[in-house]
Formats: structure tokens, C-alpha cells, sequence
């Protein structure tokens, strides 16, 4: 039985995923050196806001493997409360002051899921994230963050970028606001080629040979609920007792789903929800043997930020052939009305086989 | 934990032995805000060492750093802004407190013997570190077989 294409190992915990593709690209270089790549996202808190940044071009051929992020977002704005349930006791000593905050905005969560972020080569201008529903996909899945169990977040597969080409970023907020943050690509540099000349294609373990920058990132995002419309911002609402069904954009050519991520389990934790009422089932439009017979709740199928798999990989990559979706059921079996998974989004992650 | 490359296992091929080696260097906080303390250095040693992984011992994730190596000499760190920033230690380094205490480098780096590593840091600006720690795990590599692994001027 042949090798995987994308490596024996699934989800490598904490360093760089080495699959084949990477392993056969790097052994055409002599130096291998790690590279960082700061890129700040350039907002400035306005309502709405989109920013365009593009990296420096580097001097040396590179690898990316994956990444980690820094997004703060604005919370409610709020007079501070003393929250107490029945019959609790506020002890101070004689004389002390209970001092909150009047008015104060509270920090909405740094881990940037709710800052928005699509990406493309400047050679390819091929874009990673898919562009329905909103051209764009949270910066927790594409990153990991300070803090939480898992500090970097892997690609699924590495990214080739070569010499002297820039990484564009198009960076943005729908109904939040959020100032500064960075995204740091955390990669490795491929120093000398050998033969003075960067390789054009490499040997699979299947034996195929395919061309150096063939496999690029894909992500495709799914609005968890309804879309509407709030002010004019763009809201995705699940509430207690919904069943939405929703898809994946058609695929241009086949594409090897690796993982998912999503970006609402500490959020609606916080707002007093159970992410485990959050339940999906999931099938293949394309072929209809694949498909879940009972709703799973999330955490089985997703990871976040606040996990040690950000995004939760499947037992084995799945080829979604070209012009197929995948379809998704949500139900959400919670039951109090007031508590409403506000603007959650997961993302599946792969990799597009016809990048060049 | 650690993934061990082709490339990594082609060095390790070139010593009869693999010791562990952990080097704990002080940064130099003095407590001030986005101060930049004079540069520092792993401690230089007398054989090959492939180096594997960083740890901090302070929490705070807006302390930044940039590392360049010294034999062989490279910098790591580019930024996209037009006034350069470092990286952010959080992307480099565990923390202490943190369930990874350390972070694993993207791929194992080799230094020469008797080569370093030199790293600029600069403080948080909202809550400082006074002293500072920042400690690599590796591996030292000696006995070495030809001469050991000299990848980075070599020529096929």
C-alpha cells in the first residue's frame, strides 16, 4: 500500500509538519535556516475596517509551515457589575471601597477569531481561503496563539513561497473593533540549491511527480446559522432549537481535506451556552456514501484556539473531487432563547492539488 | 515531540555521539518598559550543536525578539513593516506556565562549534520583565566522523 501524499503522521503536536512534499522539496537545498515573518495587520479600530498589507520579499526561497497570531477585538462597552447569585455575601474589611470601572470596554478575545483574513501569493494571486461566505476566514485558523495549549497552528501542508515574492494580507472586521495585532509566519529558509537552480518539481511517495507549488492551503468557511444583516454588518445567528443546512463553495479541482477549526467555543462559553449542544452531521454532495447518520456535537469534530489540536485533524485526509461540497446539518440543541451563538464560523482546512 | 528530518537525521549521521545540552542565558530586563538591552548570546561551546527548542521563563507575550546566528550567519527574523518589528516571543519560545513549555524551532538549527546564537529582546510596554531567562534544549554532536557535518559549505 502506498504512502499517504500527506505523510504518515497525522497532526504532529508542536513542531513543523514535515510531510513528504516538504521533505522533497527541502532536500534540493543545502542550508535549511528557520525563518519568522511578522506581519502587522494595520487596524486602527475604525467600525468595518478592511487593511491591505504585503510582506517584504525575501532573498531566499522559503517554506511555510504554519503560524501564530495576535488579534485583540473590543468587547461590549458596558458599566462593570458585581455579579453575585442568591444569598452570596460581598465581605469587605471596614472601610473598603469596591472599586469597578465606570463605563469601561472589556478586552472581546485575543486569540483572533473574530479578525477576518484571506491571503495569496503575488505569483499566483491564487487566494487560500474560498470566497463564499465572506471572502475571508478568522485569523485562529490560521494561526495559534500566546496562552493556550497550543501556541503555533500548523497548514496542512507546508507553503512554497519562493524568492522575491510577496504574501498579500487582506485583513478585516465586520461589526467589531480591533486595533493592531500581527499574524508571525513560522517557516524554514532553503539556502543553496543544489544546482544553483530552485526545483521545479518533486517525487511523491506515490510515485507521481508534481510540480513545486502544486499543494497550497485551502480553507473553506461555513457561517454557523442564518446570515443577516444587523446596522449593515453582517451577522451569522444560531439560537436555541435552529437546524440550518449549509456547504462548502464548489471546488475547482480536487482538494485533500485534512481539518477543521471553528472559532466559537470559548465565546459561547462565555455567554453561557454548552458547546457540545452545537452538533452537526456531515456528508459529500458528490457522493452520497459518505454521510453521518446522528448529529455530533462540535468538540468531536472541531477544534479552537483554546485546544491542543486548534484544528481537530480527521483520522485520514478525504479527497473532495472537483465541483463537489461538503454538505453540513447544524442543529443547535441548546434550549434557552437567550443564549445565541453570535458570528461563529468553522473552517475546513486542506490542501488544493492544482495550485500551479 | 521532536520530528527528526531527513536533513536532521543526515547530521546526527555525521557524530558518533548525541549528547543533550541545555544553555540558560540571562536576557538582562531591568524592569523598564520596551527597553532593548544590549544584545546576548548562547554560550559558545566546544563541539557542533544542533538546536532544537526554545523556553521563557516570564509569561508576558509582548516582549519581542529578533535572532541572527554567528557561524553560520543568518537572520531569522523579517518584518513587514517599513519600521522593522520583532517578532513577538510567544511565536519563538514556551512559556513556563503554558501546558508546551517548549516550543520546538521549525527545524533543528546547527551552529558550528564555538559559534552562537545572539538574540535582541525588547521588553513588554505594558508590564515589563525585571531579569529575564530564555533557556535552548539541543543536542551536542561530537565524535565527529570526517569531520562532521559542514552543510553549510558544501557543494553537490
Amino acid at each position: 500500500m502506498p504512502l499517504l501524499n500527506s505523510g504518515q503522521i497525522i497532526g504532529h503536536y508542536g513542531e513543523a509538519r514535515w510531510t513528504p512534499y516538504a521533505e522533497a522539496i527541502a532536500s534540493h537545498y543545502v542550508n535549511h535556516v528557520p525563518f519568522y515573518l511578522n506581519v502587522p495587520t494595520g487596524l486602527t479600530g475604525a467600525a468595518d475596517e478592511e487593511t491591505v498589507v504585503v510582506s517584504r520579499p525575501w532573498k531566499y526561497d522559503v517554506l511555510i509551515f504554519g503560524a501564530y497570531v495576535k488579534g485583540c477585538i473590543e468587547g461590549d462597552d458596558e458599566a462593570d457589575m458585581v455579579i453575585t447569585e442568591d444569598s452570596d455575601q460581598v465581605i469587605t474589611e471596614d472601610g473598603d471601597d469596591v472599586i469597578t470601572e465606570a463605563g469601561g470596554g472589556s478586552i472581546g478575545g485575543c486569540d483572533g477569531q473574530q479578525i477576518f483574513l484571506q491571503v495569496a501569493d503575488r505569483r499566483s494571486l491564487l487566494p487560500w481561503v474560498t470566497a463564499s461566505p465572506i471572502n475571508a476566514a478568522p485569523m485562529s485558523a490560521f494561526g495559534g496563539s500566546d496562552g493556550r495549549a497550543m501556541p503555533l497552528l500548523k497548514l496542512p501542508e507546508a507553503f512554497f513561497l519562493p524568492a522575491g515574492v510577496e504574501l498579500q494580507h487582506n485583513f478585516s472586521v465586520f461589526g467589531n473593533l480591533a486595533t493592531g495585532g500581527s499574524i508571525d509566519w513560522v517557516g524554514v529558509q532553503l539556502i543553496n540549491p543544489i544546482g544553483q537552480q530552485s526545483p521545479k518539481e518533486v517525487e511523491m511517495p506515490d510515485g507521481s511527480t508534481i510540480p513545486v507549488g502544486s499543494r497550497i492551503p485551502w480553507f473553506a468557511v461555513i457561517g454557523i446559522g442564518r446570515e443577516t444583516t444587523l446596522s449593515g454588518d453582517l451577522r451569522f445567528r444560531f439560537a436555541a432549537g435552529a437546524r440550518v443546512l449549509g456547504y462548502t463553495q464548489p471546488v475547482d479541482c480536487d482538494v485533500e481535506i485534512h481539518d477543521i477549526s471553528c472559532n466559537f467555543f470559548l465565546s459561547y462559553d462565555n455567554d453561557g451556552g454548552n458547546i457540545d449542544d452545537i452538533q452537526f452531521t456531515l456528508s459529500d454532495t458528490g457522493n452520497r456514501r459518505v454521510w453521518s447518520q446522528n448529529t455530533t456535537p462540535a468538540p468531536a469534530l472541531m477544534g479552537d484556539t483554546t485546544k491542543a489540536y486548534p484544528a481537530l485533524p480527521w483520522p485520514k485526509p478525504y479527497i473532495l473531487k472537483k465541483g463537489d461540497q461538503l454538505e453540513l446539518t447544524m442543529t443547535n440543541q441548546g434550549d434557552n432563547a437567550d443564549i445565541i451563538l453570535t458570528n461563529g464560523y468553522l473552517i475546513i482546512r486542506g490542501v488544493k492539488l492544482c495550485g500551479l | 515531540m521532536f520530528y527528526i528530518s531527513k536533513r536532521t537525521q543526515e547530521i546526527l549521521d555525521c557524530y558518533q555521539n548525541h549528547l543533550p545540552i541545555v544553555d540558560t542565558v540571562q536576557i538582562g530586563f531591568t524592569g523598564t518598559a520596551s527597553e532593548r538591552p544590549p544584545r546576548c548570546e548562547t554560550d559558545q561551546v566546544s563541539a557542533d550543536v544542533l538546536w532544537f527548542a526554545l523556553n521563557r521563563d516570564f509569561a508576558q507575550t509582548d516582549v519581542l525578539i529578533s535572532i541572527q546566528s554567528i557561524t553560520p550567519q543568518y537572520a531569522w527574523m523579517i518584518s513587514a513593516q517599513a519600521q522593522p518589528q520583532l517578532t513577538p516571543i510567544g511565536a519563538v519560545a514556551g512559556a513556563s506556565d503554558q501546558v508546551m513549555p517548549l516550543l520546538p524551532l521549525p527545524t533543528p538549527f546547527f551552529v558550528e562549534s564555538n559559534g552562537v546564537i545572539t538574540m535582541q529582546f525588547q521588553n513588554s510596554a505594558t508590564d515589563p520583565v525585571d531579569e529575564g531567562l530564555i533557556t535552548w534544549i539541543g543536542v551536542k554532536l561530537t565524535g565527529p566522523i570526517n569531520g562532521g557535518w559542514r552543510g553549510y559549505t558544501a557543494s553537490k
